[in-house]
């Protein structure tokens, strides 16, 4: 272990902590919430999140799909038919940012304050 | 004649343990729930290889073991992130032990490279999913490649003396 070694490993940690805090800086927990559905790049839905909402969106068809649940404010992919079933892990979304991604099928759910055309 | 068949069943060896290790790393489970985030055993070979081959070596290596594994353990768009990341870790540790050879040990040039290889599959993945967003999650997986990559570094280098001492160094 050399000296800049240290050095490399600190700046590393340093860079991913430093943006993770501006990360959840830039976050407005006030702002109003969507949650946007978009599968191979095309737009599937946008779904207002208020505490109230109670979704349940299939995305896909009978041979592969991504089911996802809007309950209590939060957005969760509950159930995938993918190999790795990392979008299945991914913990709920509910801040503006997160994200949920399905790389196999290609699907990605996130959390924008901006309102977005359908 | 001789030292090139050596190095071809060297090769074909780091080629064979590179997808061994890829299949073994699909065995342990380790998922954090982050996309692209795993252990990297297969940068053990990539880091083996460029102490003891030159560079077209290397290339051939990491060709040749990322698309094997993703067809026999993989899916079409499993090729596609893994070479990409897997050419981009190549290029930037090879060009660090080319022009900065003394600076850094191999561990620190293993955490590099593989900081490297989760930038290039995230940017496969944002232009894939048209989304660039997905940068989102290179923090996180930067603090992953902190103690993944001193894992690798430290393998490496306690395997190198071995391989070195019987022979296997064609630089």
């Amino acid at each position: 272990m050399k000296k800049n070694d240290l050095i490399l490993i600190f700046l590393v940690a340093a860079i991913a902590v430093g943006a993770l805090i501006w990360m959840q800086a830039s976050k407005e927990p006030e702002a109003d919430r969507w949650a946007v559905i978009e599968s191979y790049g095309e737009l599937v839905e946008v779904i207002p999140i208020t505490e109230s909402t109670e979704r349940e969106i299939r995305i896909g068809d009978e041979a592969v799909y991504n089911l996802v649940i809007i309950s209590q404010g939060e957005v969760n992919m509950i159930e995938s038919d993918c190999p790795d079933q990392i979008c299945v892990e991914t913990k709920s979304a509910s801040e503006i940012g997160d994200m949920i991604v399905c790389l196999p099928h290609q699907v990605i759910v996130y959390i924008t304050d901006q309102p977005v055309e359908e | 004649m001789k030292s090139n068949t050596k190095k071809l069943v060297f090769l074909s060896l780091l080629v064979a343990q590179a997808m061994v290790l890829s299949w073994l790393e699909s065995m342990i489970p380790f998922t954090p729930g982050i996309p692209g985030a795993k252990l990297g055993l297969a940068n053990i070979v990539t880091l083996i290889a460029l102490s003891t081959l030159d560079f077209k070596s290397c290339l051939t290596i990491v060709l040749m073991r990322t698309t094997l594994t993703s067809f026999l353990f993989g899916t079409v768009s499993s090729l596609l992130y893994s070479l990409s990341g897997g050419l981009l870790s190549l290029v930037v540790m090879a060009l660090i032990l080319k022009f900065l050879p003394k600076s850094f040990s191999l561990m620190a040039v293993s955490i590099i490279g593989a900081i490297a290889h989760n930038l290039g599959q995230l940017l496969m993945a944002a232009l894939v999913i048209e989304n660039i967003n997905i940068l989102y999650y290179l923090p996180f997986l930067m603090l992953l490649a902190i103690p993944t990559g001193l894992f690798v570094g430290i393998v490496t280098r306690y395997l190198l003396p071995y391989l070195k001492r019987f022979g296997f160094q064609f630089q």
